[in-house]
């Protein structure tokens, strides 16, 4: 089966500072590859590039076999927009506060001229019906984030981009959320990009998984296979720092000095 | 003398009501975490302490900030008690902090304006409080975009216990912060806890983290107290179902190997 993305490369740098440095791998179709790291790791920035908000000084990325173009005019955008979408840790930025959410889904059925109605959208991510002619501040934080994935789905898109998808939700609303992402990757066959401080979360919902530390990927392989051995140190850091019986936050704080330590040493 | 006293505190707005019959207790010295999901009550509790309560709200029961009531505190004690007595942190340091004044005049603000304090006592106390969080006082002439939010956080701690507080509300104080950046500020903040005997009502939808961190653990559920218990008991299969049922839903790392070097 071919794979639905394809990332090959992707650099970038800021202020001569490199945020991402080479970073390729593939996602196949309904498959889903996890990207973790502490703040600063990249992975945004490798999320960003993925979806084109940001330009990569190298690398490309493709999908379904073909490289995304940079044609300009309507109708090349609407089809870039159809190949990947993007959903980010708050609805509130991508959803607006006076469009109710039947007409914030309309708008993208029709703009898109796809073929769904709005209650198959709100049906698909377990949305109640009665919340059509809702506004977003009437609803959860997790009913905001269902709408902001139908949006993101109204295109079928080829791939769905989640950046912190779920950080800021209650972990009961979290694991609703994590297994309505899973069954709608089974169903529609859409691949999933998921970016997360959160290695449990990763665990949930991914195959394979990515661990980057300041821009460059130091562990790239099978989901449960990294988290239960990992190879580099970074992972096994970043695995033993959270909280747990027995956990000691000066223990975590000296790791991580220690950690960056070893790395700066071997930079030198 | 205990540090905070809730008794039976209710507090209702007029379409509903927030909280019913909230009980805790924080001894000098001991860190107490309040856990619950979105809308349990959690943060209106904590906000009660200081008097911050919904203008149209009513308040019933009792709340005692080191010995002073606040519930039926005149504006003169309730002062007293925000200045001195308490401080709180929040979860974005970036909504606290000014963004177009320098970090220091934000950080020395409560000295400065609250205590009468010189604005170079105030710099001097803000700086050594700073090196103890592990900043530079390089940070006082930033402005808060130029920090990373760890940084900021740390900044938000030293000036909130520049006036010396007995009691430190935190609420998700680091729950925007990834897991190694929470454990720096969280080692930070119980080396200054313990070397000043601080009381800390930590509020956190982190049911682990809380069993990690705190002395004793209160659950709450649609604005009532549901369980109490000794935080070290979180791990070990808790009885009350609704605390069971939010340990349960925490995702899992899976079991790892043990490495032979």
């Amino acid at each position: 089966m071919p794979d639905v993305l394809a990332a090959e490369g992707l650099t970038k740098s800021y202020k001569g500072r490199c945020v991402a440095d080479s970073v390729s791998f593939t996602v196949a179709r309904g498959g889903s590859v996890g990207v973790v790291g502490e703040s600063g790791s990249g992975k945004t920035t490798v999320a960003r590039m993925i979806s084109g908000l940001i330009e990569p000084d190298a690398g490309t990325v493709s999908v379904n076999g073909r490289a995304r173009g940079h044609d300009r005019g309507r109708a090349a955008r609407l089809r870039r927009a159809r190949e990947i979408q993007m959903v980010f840790q708050d609805p509130y930025g991508s959803l607006d506060r006076r469009l109710t959410v039947g007409n914030a889904l309309r708008d993208v059925l029709k703009r898109h001229r796809c073929g769904k109605t709005v209650a198959e959208l709100m049906d698909s991510v377990g949305l109640a019906a009665e919340l059509e002619s809702s506004r977003p501040h009437q609803l959860s934080g997790g009913q905001r984030q269902r709408v902001a994935i139908a949006k993101a789905l109204a295109v079928d898109p080829a791939v769905l981009v989640l950046d912190e998808a779920v950080s800021a939700l209650d972990v009961s609303v979290q694991a609703r959320i994590l297994a309505l992402l899973n069954e709608i990757r089974r169903d529609t066959g859409v691949g999933l990009v998921f970016v997360t401080h959160d290695l449990a979360v990763a665990a949930e919902v991914t195959d394979t998984l990515l661990v980057m530390y300041q821009g460059k990927v130091v562990e790239h392989g099978d989901t449960a296979t990294v988290l239960r051995s990992p190879e580099h140190p970074y992972t096994e850091m970043l695995l033993s720092s959270a909280p747990g019986p027995g956990w000691r936050p000066e223990q975590v704080a000296e790791l991580r000095a220690a950690f960056a330590d070893s790395q700066e040493a071997a930079d030198a | 003398m205990t540090a905070l006293v809730v008794e039976n505190l209710s507090l209702s707005v007029p379409s509903r009501q927030i909280l019913r019959d909230v009980s805790l207790r924080v001894q000098v010295g001991e860190v107490v975490g309040v856990v619950g999901e979105s809308g349990s009550g959690k943060s209106t509790t904590a906000r009660a302490v200081l008097g911050l309560q919904p203008d149209d709200a009513t308040v019933s029961g009792e709340i005692s900030v080191c010995g002073h009531d606040v519930v039926h505190a005149c504006p003169a004690v309730l002062q007293e008690v925000r200045a001195r007595q308490a401080a709180m942190i929040f979860q974005e340091p970036r909504r606290v902090l000014n963004p177009v004044r320098r970090i220091g005049d934000s950080a020395c603000e409560r000295l400065v304006r609250v205590h009468g304090a010189s604005k170079s006592a105030a710099t001097a106390e803000v700086s050594a409080l700073l090196a103890e969080v592990g900043l530079s006082d390089q940070v006082l002439r930033r402005y808060p975009h130029e920090l990373s939010g760890g940084m900021l956080q740390r900044v938000v701690i030293a000036a909130a216990l520049s006036t010396g507080p007995r009691l430190l509300l935190a609420d998700e104080a680091t729950s925007a912060l990834d897991v190694t950046t929470q454990a720096e500020v969280l080692a930070v903040l119980r080396g200054l806890q313990r070397e000043r005997e601080m009381s800390v009502l930590f509020i956190t939808h982190d049911l682990h983290l809380a069993g990690a961190y705190c002395d004793r653990v209160y659950v709450m559920k649609d604005g009532a107290v549901v369980d109490h218990q000794e935080a070290s008991t979180i791990f070990v299969n808790p009885d009350n179902p609704y605390t069971r049922q939010l340990a349960e839903a925490v995702p899992q790392l899976p079991t790892r190997e043990v490495r032979h070097a």
